[in-house]
């Protein structure tokens, strides 16, 4: 392989104009790079589901068509696999937290109880790559969290796809600068400087922790060790960030990293999304990160899509009701997320990292844990997976599963593509999909 | 007992077709509770279960489970206590006579034993038999608890607002549901950058003071002024240290009476303040900021000023206006591409840009003119907001094509005029008339001159700092003691007495004592040492999660009462007069917790609690189409009605009537009351019963409005949800909505609804929540007091289905009062006991609830007996450290 892309830190800095200051020592340390690029792991959910028609694959190879709500994936057809006769369920709220845990708490049962184990693959996935960089996961979102109940079920359930080994709801960021801030605000000199006191501050946690764990009884016990969990999480944070982990993948070449000028999120919806994109890319790119999640969406979303040329209050179109009217405009908003989607998988198409790109390496998980908004179904949900998880998945198909399939089967089968070979994912009775070879 | 008459919806199990999985949830865990008990034949196993085995268990058994209510898992009278609220709205189902819908039906003895059973077992039942004061989880203290909090342990508002994320609504209905308060994986992260924000703020305090002036002047040395919200003028700004400073603005509006001015930091904002007058005047605020490089930006906000302006929702444009514009605007002029430039990709480019501007330009327009035709003001400005706002752009893409042809910018309009006959960008005075015009025509219409707003002269401003807001305690006070490894000791244990909210032994000092030791043996600096060890204090779990561990027993112990207390009534951790108290092991004594109360609801940390309490309990998160101003006026009208009641012990049932309320000039002009005068809110006797109580504020009738019209059935549905305490079911698949336009066809909005409920499918709930609509017709979508919708006279009798009647909104808040006063008691009781416990209630507090309600009507139903009587109840003082599993 060709070194010209080793580039000086002086380059570097200027190349990066007005962007932060950054010691990219840990980028530059590349003698000892292996140099393999990683396969990264990546989820975009949207809520409220499609018009069960307008989600639309057909074929495969060259006879490989996607219209309607799918059709802006045609820029990268061979690069999409498209998976029919998923079945998932849960309602509004449930389809959405167990979307990467496939976990489904039935009715009557205590949902809290259960959810806490279900841990979500994103978080496998983290996991196993958790001292390869310096953050496990990037979840991020682009609406402000729901709350209230929603048919006797808390709707705060709703607002996270990403769930801890620990039972530990992960809530997405929403304000970019915080989201840039937790992959790169590690680099500021400031920052490091501040490391080794930050950790001796975190230590006072634990000769507490002792006395603690004693005295609190059973049914606490898992709210503390959430407090510890967050411990151990900022820990390891500073620890990477004092002695950053041995690189095992340089990239070929370094994105501009710039930090958000605004605290705020962006007024302009569309504008948020991408710039949330953005920063995704720029973790995965840099491996930062190796795993990320975007929810468009929380469950039950009523954001209003006005700003689109003819679309409205999303839960509201999804109850088309077989209005005509209602499901043009359920469509575009359908539409508009599969464009934000493919946003940022031309994106990572868009970067080399020698003969794959970015995509080809990384599965994406893009889609709805509901089929028809109107109705709740959740058969056969619209999902599909974008890249090729570093050839091991062989994309433009369409895969027609036998119906009745279990979605978490799906996330079994990913699972199994980043090396993690379950038997069984959460208890859900899940099998590999053989066809996604 | 209180009989408990209507409370529950009389068709609930019928038309009920989602899952209440809450219930359904609960009943599963009483199972559990079941193996616990011995099963033996009660009279309800013997007598009952069979009867309902053989007219209800067809439809509510495992198998159908229909309107997911399953009656066939009770075996015992303590089964049927414990899901106590399904089977008091199965007792109604059976009085009623509405189940069983089909045969066999029950005979009248059959039916008289299972009534007479439930009767006894559900409203007659011997609570003193339950003594379960409810497990409350450990959690963390809320956003809000945790800022209050911090405030008070350093003694100084440091008016800091974290990015949080909001905190989730738990099964109570509120933020502080101990259950549903998890700890998210990066919260640490979070909780170390606020704490070490803190602590330096606190060490500000023995910096010197520093300042800076920065004259705002422009070239000629006139004070800046600034016109457009869109081009704030940048201040760039280093700071000497984390902590508070305050801003002072020197400032006037110009042009106008009134101007609004924000400040941001950061791209955060740190002021926002009405300006008045043409006179420049000093405005101050505090405003946190960490040390090092810092952009302010200071601009004109229409946001901030507190001007009464026409309180407009958007709404589509009506479909017949629409297709004239459409129609109107079909052929836009079109430039077209000259020749010799056929080939230029720049130029050709340039061109298309115009034209599409030009057709935008051209339906605003003739929107413009259609709307001024029909001399009505458009509700959407979507169309013709360009106009409006007096910009035709068209100037700016001309000017990009002059430059690529190579000619002068007033050659390209003359050659638009003349290809095309339309002028643009060149006469700007025809669309300002327009502008103005319309501007006329719509406050004609609406009565009701709009204000406009001023420009902004900024002379100067300055910022100096460290900031001692008045009242606040000196941290320096206590920082500067830091002289000595011993003195250190104590300050960091003064500091985490007030954490821990209680007394701190060695233990407990001794990490945050290592801290110290090892930071100065490697720094050689006291305060650097102390600095790091009090922020390992904000964020240890004994501040930052409530205190369940303090007691084994079932008792909690003094300092967890003392800590209830205070997060209850203020938010916040408790004082040090509480605390001592605790010491003194005398908080559980009556006369001392009267004493208290009375001390805590007349502190200004009361309002915390109202704040909080109310925004939660009203639901009043969807006001829209106001202005931010305004809402924050509406918004705090509650709260402050609220207050009043408890802080000067008043009746309860002013909630629903009283002859006074908060306002501002601003929500007074809203309401259409004379005589306020500024932006503070005040108490405002009246002297109409149109206004006055929580249904007939601006907030609540605009929070259950649609955009585009008044909603009578989410009024309808607030109403019985939020004051009547009782609980809807969703509606049922498969049911039409109304459309957005409803009653602006020939129908009243009423009338399309009542023939709308005639399927029996619906009417049965609708029948209950609509006419409590109806009756406040008169209020329309944002709250304005109206006589008629459109042309249309509003008629807002409303007749119950028990035939009562009430002809407008001052009969009916007489009749809540009359008829419904059991209700509403009980439903305050449980939502202030709920939020109180920080749980939602379960079957065994209704001991306490009756207790409280006995209270309430004992002493005239004043306020203070319902805080006293929580404080004093068994499930406040008490604890249940196991979960029922």
């Amino acid at each position: 392989m060709s070194k010209n892309w080793l580039i000086n830190r002086r380059t570097l800095l200027k190349a990066s104009g007005v962007s932060m200051a950054l010691p990219f020592l840990d980028v530059m340390g590349l003698e000892k790079a292996q140099n393999k690029a990683p396969k990264r792991f990546v989820s975009m959910y949207f809520p409220n589901g499609v018009y069960p028609t307008a989600w639309e694959a057909s074929g495969s190879g060259k006879g490989y068509e996607l219209k309607q709500v799918l059709e802006p994936f045609n820029a990268i057809k061979d690069k999409v696999t498209t998976i029919k006769n998923l079945d998932h369920g849960g309602g509004h709220i449930f389809n959405t937290s167990g979307f990467l845990s496939g976990v489904v708490p039935e009715k009557g049962t205590n949902a809290s109880k259960v959810l806490s184990k279900a841990v979500s693959i994103d978080q496998i996935i983290a996991k196993r790559n958790a001292q390869q960089t310096y953050l496990p996961s990037l979840n991020l979102g682009v609406h402000p969290p729901v709350q209230g109940k929603f048919g006797g079920v808390p709707r705060s359930h709703g607002n996270s796809i990403s769930w801890t080994h620990s039972g530990n709801k992960i809530e997405p960021e929403i304000y970019p600068q915080a989201a840039f801030d937790s992959l790169f605000g590690h680099r500021n000199p400031e920052m490091r400087k501040m490391s080794s006191r930050r950790q001796r501050i975190i230590d006072s946690v634990w000769p507490q922790a002792k006395t603690m764990r004693k005295q609190v009884s059973k049914s606490d016990e898992h709210k503390l060790e959430q407090y510890f969990d967050s411990v151990r999480d900022i820990e390891a944070k500073l620890e990477k960030a004092m002695n950053p982990p041995a690189k095992t993948w340089t990239p070929l070449v370094n994105p501009k990293i710039s930090r958000p000028a605004s605290p705020e999120i962006p007024a302009n919806h569309e504008e948020h999304v991408k710039l949330m994109m953005d920063i995704i890319l720029l973790g995965l790119w840099t491996d930062t990160t190796r795993v990320s999640t975007l929810m468009l969406g929380v469950s039950i979303s009523k954001f209003d899509y006005g700003f689109l040329p003819n679309a409205g209050e999303h839960h509201a179109m999804s109850h088309h009701r077989n209005d005509a009217k209602k499901i043009e405009r359920y469509n575009n908003i359908s539409k508009w997320f599969s464009q934000m989607a493919l946003y940022l998988m031309q994106r990572m198409d868009a970067v080399d990292e020698g003969g794959r790109s970015l995509l080809d390496n990384s599965a994406i998980l893009f889609g709805s844990g509901l089929k028809d908004g109107n109705t709740h179904d959740g058969e056969d949900i619209p999902v599909l997976v974008a890249g090729g998880a570093g050839g091991s998945i062989k994309s433009g198909r369409h895969i027609v599963c036998k119906e009745g399939t279990r979605y978490s089967n799906l996330l079994l089968t990913l699972l199994n593509k980043f090396d993690v070979n379950y038997k069984d994912l959460n208890e859900t009775g899940s099998k590999l999909i053989k066809e996604l070879a | 007992m209180q009989k408990l008459k209507s409370f529950y919806l009389i068709n609930l199990v019928r038309f009920s077709q989602e899952l209440d999985a809450c219930m359904i949830k609960y009943f599963i865990a009483f199972l559990f509770i079941l193996s616990q008990f011995s099963v033996m034949a009660d009279d309800f196993a013997k007598d009952i279960r069979p009867l309902l085995e053989r007219y209800c268990y067809k439809c509510h058994d495992e198998d159908v489970q229909k309107g997911d209510i399953r009656l066939d898992l009770a075996m015992t009278e303590d089964d049927v206590v414990k899901n106590r609220k399904m089977w008091l709205r199965t007792l109604e189902q059976l009085e009623s006579e509405e189940m069983p819908p089909k045969k066999p039906f029950p005979s009248d003895g059959e039916l008289g034993v299972m009534k007479k059973w439930f009767d006894k077992t559900l409203h007659h039942y011997d609570w003193s038999k339950i003594k379960n004061p409810g497990y409350v989880a450990l959690s963390r203290l809320t956003n809000e608890e945790y800022q209050n909090s911090v405030r008070d342990i350093f003694g100084v508002d440091f008016h800091k607002k974290a990015n949080w994320v909001k905190d989730p609504e738990g099964d109570s209905g509120f933020t502080n549901d101990r259950d549903n308060l998890s700890i998210s994986i990066n919260s640490m992260t979070k909780y170390l950058k606020e704490a070490e924000d803190y602590v330096d703020g606190a060490f500000s305090f023995k910096e010197k003071t520093w300042s800076k002036s920065i004259e705002l002047l422009q070239k000629n040395g006139k004070p800046l002024d600034l016109k457009y919200e869109t081009n704030p003028h940048r201040v760039n700004m280093t700071f000497p240290f984390t902590g508070l400073y305050e801003l002072t603005v020197n400032v006037a509006s110009k042009g106008q009476d009134k101007s609004g001015m924000r400040v941001m930091l950061n791209g955060r904002k740190v002021f926002g303040e009405t300006i008045e007058g043409a006179e420049i005047k000093s405005y101050k605020v505090p405003v946190f900021a960490r040390k090092g490089f810092s952009i302010l930006m200071l601009y004109p906000s229409r946001d901030d000023a507190a001007l009464h302006t026409d309180e407009r929702i958007k709404h589509p444009v009506s479909k017949q206006i629409l297709a004239k514009i459409q129609k109107a605007s079909k052929n836009p002029p079109q430039l077209k591409v000259p020749a010799k430039y056929k080939n230029n990709k720049k130029v050709v480019a340039a061109f298309k840009k115009v034209n599409q501007v030009a057709k935008r330009a051209y339906s605003s327009k003739k929107a413009a003119e259609i709307y001024m035709s029909l001399n009505q003001m458009p509700d959407d400005l979507g169309p013709i907001q360009g106009l409006l706002k007096g910009s035709v752009p068209t100037n700016i893409n001309n000017g990009r094509l002059a430059v690529l042809l190579g000619i002068s910018t007033r050659e390209v309009f003359k050659k638009w005029s003349d290809e095309t006959g339309e002028d643009f960008g060149e006469d700007y005075s025809k669309y300002r008339v327009i502008r103005d015009d319309f501007k006329a025509a719509y406050n004609k219409q609406h009565g009701h001159k709009k204000e406009g707003m001023g420009r902004l002269l900024i002379k100067s401003m300055k910022l100096t700092g460290p900031f001692l807001p008045e009242g606040a305690q000196n941290p320096a006070h206590i920082l500067s003691k830091n002289t000595s490894e011993a003195s250190a000791a104590k300050i960091i244990s003064y500091y985490a007495k007030k954490a821990f909210r209680r007394d701190v032994t060695s233990a407990d000092v001794e990490p945050f004592m290592s801290i110290y030791k090892e930071t100065y043996s490697e720094l050689k600096n006291k305060d650097t040492a102390l600095r790091d060890a009090l922020i390992s204090v904000l964020i240890s779990p004994k501040f930052l999660m409530h205190s369940n561990f303090m007691s084994k027993g079932t008792e909690v112990s003094q300092y967890q009462l003392a800590s209830r207390m205070a997060y209850f009534l203020w938010q916040t951790t408790p004082d040090k007069e509480l605390l001592s108290l605790a010491a003194k092991n005398s908080l559980s004594q009556e006369k001392i917790q009267q004493v208290q109360i009375q001390r805590m609801v007349a502190d200004e940390r009361f309002l915390d609690f109202c704040k909080s309490f109310t925004a939660e309990w009203l639901d009043l998160n969807n006001i829209q189409g106001v202005s931010p101003l305004l809402e924050k006026a509406m918004l705090a009208e509650p709260q402050l009605l609220l207050k009043r009641i408890f802080t000067e012990n008043r009746n309860i049932f002013e909630l629903v009537n009283a002859d006074y309320t908060y306002l501002n000039e601003l929500l007074a002009k809203h309401y259409d009351i004379a005589g306020v005068k500024g932006q503070n809110m005040r108490l405002v006797p009246l002297n109409t019963a149109k206004r006055g109580g929580l249904l007939t504020m601006g907030s609540m009738l605009s929070a259950t409005s649609l955009p585009s019209r008044t909603s009578p059935v989410q009024r309808g549905s607030w109403i019985v949800e939020t004051v009547l305490g009782e609980e809807l079911p969703p509606p049922p698949d498969g049911v039409p909505e109304l459309p957005a336009n409803a009653g602006k066809g020939k129908l009243s909005l009423r009338q399309e609804l009542e023939q709308h409920r005639q399927d029996p499918k619906c009417s049965g709930c609708h029948d209950r929540i609509d006419p409590y609509g109806f009756v406040l017709e008169n209020y329309d979508k944002i709250g304005r007091w109206r006589d008629k919708a459109g042309k249309k006279k509003i008629d807002s009798k409303m007749t119950l289905k028990s035939g009562e009647e009430c002809n407008d909104v001052v009969a009916f808040k007489d009749h809540l009062l009359k008829i419904r006063k059991g209700d509403i008691r009980r439903n305050l009781v449980e939502r202030t006991l709920s939020f109180a416990l920080g749980r939602k209630l379960m079957y065994y507090d209704e001991p306490a609830i009756l207790k409280l309600i006995e209270k309430l009507k004992a002493n005239q139903d004043k306020s203070h007996a319902l805080l006293e009587g929580i404080i004093s109840s068994y499930p406040f003082e008490h604890q249940k450290i196991q979960e029922e599993e």
